[in-house]
């Protein structure tokens, strides 16, 4: 027998039990579908079982009692397993399905979603034509449980930086092509970031409703809106760079940071502009994407640094 | 021609816990609708529900899943056991929530309400009390709303681009196809009519641009990977300190096809396809000293001559 055939069988028959069924029962009443031999068949069965839960599939299991102790039942309650009504109007629907083909995650989890809760008869799918507008959020497969936490408000552990970490998630927020979890950092009784996909290993998830989030907690204010203004504790001497861009490169610069950003304009067309610099690996990764086209001119501790990392290229060649 | 492998019983599952609910609220679907709905083939679609029609609590018919599929058609009889939908797992129900939460972000979108709405109930179907601990920041310039109503409407747009090679800007016409978002920067991929081919061109680096009225008919079919074109990639091997691969992980579409034994230093060697010897400059003074490049070999003093061209500005030889 096929392993779909026994464990769609196994579904239905957790589904409509009564009570907790125990192994024994199960296999009298899924006869020959499970091997004779009781030490295989029991190996088939945690398969079918892992199978059903990995699948989402919420089955019960209890220690049961009476002329049965000692042995575990296993019962699947349907308004657990069961979606709840979400009756979406053809609007709604619509604008899930535009924004699941516009937001794209390089998974098919949308769509399996979409398949769940766009359920209800409805107008067939807008022909299959693609989207002129397309935009790749990144993935990782940490996120789901992450999300899962913070909306039930588990503890959550894992490694970052090379320490272990025990964070109440207060938010998860998407910026910059990355995605961040911010949430209080018990190990150092702090609120802090953490780039998802500089976690390390597994998310280790604990009970649900450990604590609650502060009142008027805003994850996206509590994050800088520019990675150059994230403090990475070098200090300066200013917070705010003086750059002086070849008038090549100035209509970029000025479809960045805009007009305000602008300290002076020279004859050639090259203009200074004022760039934050708090975060000096940030702001180093954006001045060198002009190579020899623009160049730091205050405060003077970051322009030696610039020269200092230009020279170590050079030295070690 | 290639023959597929079977079809992994996990997805089999998935998909039929989706389908049989579904087909219970329609009663007969034809086969050719129901498989273009679920991305299956015919032959997949009936294999897997006339195994389905042999599931049951027991081999009696009357406990039997109730459809029968003919040529045509799926009927479904009286629904037993899958009257709903599995709930939501956790990847699904973070995949529609960031989907949503990120298209609301998308400039000219005209969901609006709609998605709200939807969000909302979705939400509450989960359990998810507050969906804004889930942020997703999409910057979407005013101008992706003019090339997507250009892309849809297949009429041809002027544009001044910088060039980052050159520093120059310089006029095109192009008819765009798409317009998408990856790694945190926006793009046109369009019909460049000054050269009869396609052209990605970022829209950070699009100075300005005039929808004209003139129209096209344009068909670039599905979005290639990022320097899939031979002809303009050379392969390039880096070897580097692996701490910084993150500075490599901030390009869009740089695939890093090789990553060898470490060296005696504990660096990776790397090897990657490269656009222009301007593209490779960039990155070689954002990795500094913890990289160098080894072949080709007319490259490996590239970031050294770089640096040293750098330098020149801060008056330094």
């Amino acid at each position: 027998m096929h392993q779909l055939e026994r464990v769609t069988n196994l579904l239905t028959l957790l589904l409509s039990a009564r009570r907790h069924v125990t192994f024994d029962e199960i296999r009298n009443e899924l006869r020959g579908q499970y091997p004779e031999n009781l030490v295989a068949a029991r190996a088939a069965f945690e398969r079918d079982k892992s199978l059903l839960r990995d699948e989402g599939v919420p089955i019960d299991s209890v220690v049961l009692g009476g002329d049965q102790a000692g042995t575990t039942g296993y019962r699947i309650l349907r308004s657990e397993y069961e979606l709840g009504d979400i009756d979406l109007e053809p609007d709604e629907a619509a604008a899930l399905r535009v924004a699941v083909s516009t937001i794209r995650m390089g998974q098919t989890w949308g769509v399996e979603a979409l398949w769940k809760v766009d359920i209800e008869p409805g107008p067939a799918r807008d022909g299959g034509a693609a989207p002129v507008v397309v935009a790749n959020l990144p993935v990782d497969p940490r996120l789901p449980l992450l999300h899962r936490s913070l909306a039930s408000r588990c503890e959550v552990s894992f490694d970052y930086n090379g320490k272990s970490r025990e964070v109440r998630p207060f938010g998860l927020l998407a910026r910059d092509g990355w995605w961040y979890l911010v949430g209080h950092d018990r190990s150092v009784d702090e609120l802090r970031t953490f780039r998802v996909d500089r976690i390390a290993g597994e998310v280790e998830v604990g009970r649900s409703g450990a604590f609650t989030i502060p009142e008027g907690f805003d994850v996206s204010a509590v994050f800088p809106s520019d990675p150059k203004l994230l403090p990475d504790n070098v200090d300066m001497g200013a917070d705010v760079a003086e750059v002086l861009v070849d008038a090549s490169d100035v209509g970029v610069v000025m479809a960045q940071y805009g007009a305000g950003a602008v300290v002076s304009e020279r004859a050639d067309g090259s203009t200074v502009f004022a760039i934050p610099c708090s975060n000096v690996r940030a702001f180093d990764q954006w001045l060198l994407g002009f190579v020899d086209r623009a160049e730091v001119l205050s405060p003077p501790l970051l322009r030696q640094h610039v020269v200092d990392w230009l020279e170590s290229i050079g030295a070690r060649a | 021609m290639t023959r597929r492998g079977p079809r992994p019983v996990n997805l089999r599952l998935r998909r039929l816990l989706v389908m049989l609910p579904w087909l219970a609220e329609r009663g007969t679907v034809s086969t050719t609708a129901m498989a273009e709905h679920f991305a299956m083939t015919v032959p997949d679609l009936m294999a897997d529900l006339t195994l389905a029609s042999l599931c049951g609590v027991s081999q009696d018919p009357r406990d039997l899943i109730d459809l029968w599929v003919d040529e045509e058609a799926v009927h479904f009889g009286i629904p037993k056991y899958f009257n709903r939908p599995l709930r939501l797992t956790a990847p699904e129900a973070f995949s529609l929530v960031a989907s949503a939460t990120a298209a609301r972000n998308l400039t000219g979108s005209d969901l609006g309400g709609a998605l709200n709405r939807a969000v909302d109930k979705v939400a509450r179907a989960l359990g998810i009390d507050d969906v804004d601990r889930l942020v997703v920041e999409l910057e979407t310039p005013a101008a992706v709303a003019d090339f997507a109503r250009a892309a849809e409407a297949g009429v041809e747009v002027t544009i001044s681009h910088w060039s980052v090679t050159t520093g120059d800007s310089v006029e095109r016409r192009i008819v765009p196809a798409e317009v998408f978002m990856e790694s945190d920067h926006w793009y046109v991929r369009a019909l460049d009519l000054g050269v009869g081919a396609e052209r990605t061109f970022r829209l950070d680096r699009i100075e300005s641009h005039q929808v004209g009225q003139t129209r096209h008919d344009v068909d670039l079919g599905p979005r290639r990977p990022w320097f899939s074109d031979p002809v303009e990639t050379t392969r390039v091997t880096i070897e580097m300190d692996p701490a910084w691969m993150w500075v490599l992980e901030q390009y869009p579409g740089v695939t890093i096809d090789e990553v060898t034994t470490p060296r005696p230093q504990g660096w990776v060697s790397v090897s990657m396809p490269v656009s222009s010897e301007r593209w490779l400059q960039r990155l070689l003074l954002r990795l500094g000293s913890h990289a160098r490049v080894r072949a080709p070999e007319s490259w490996t003093d590239l970031a050294s001559d770089t640096a040293r061209l750098v330098l020149t500005r801060y008056g330094k030889k």
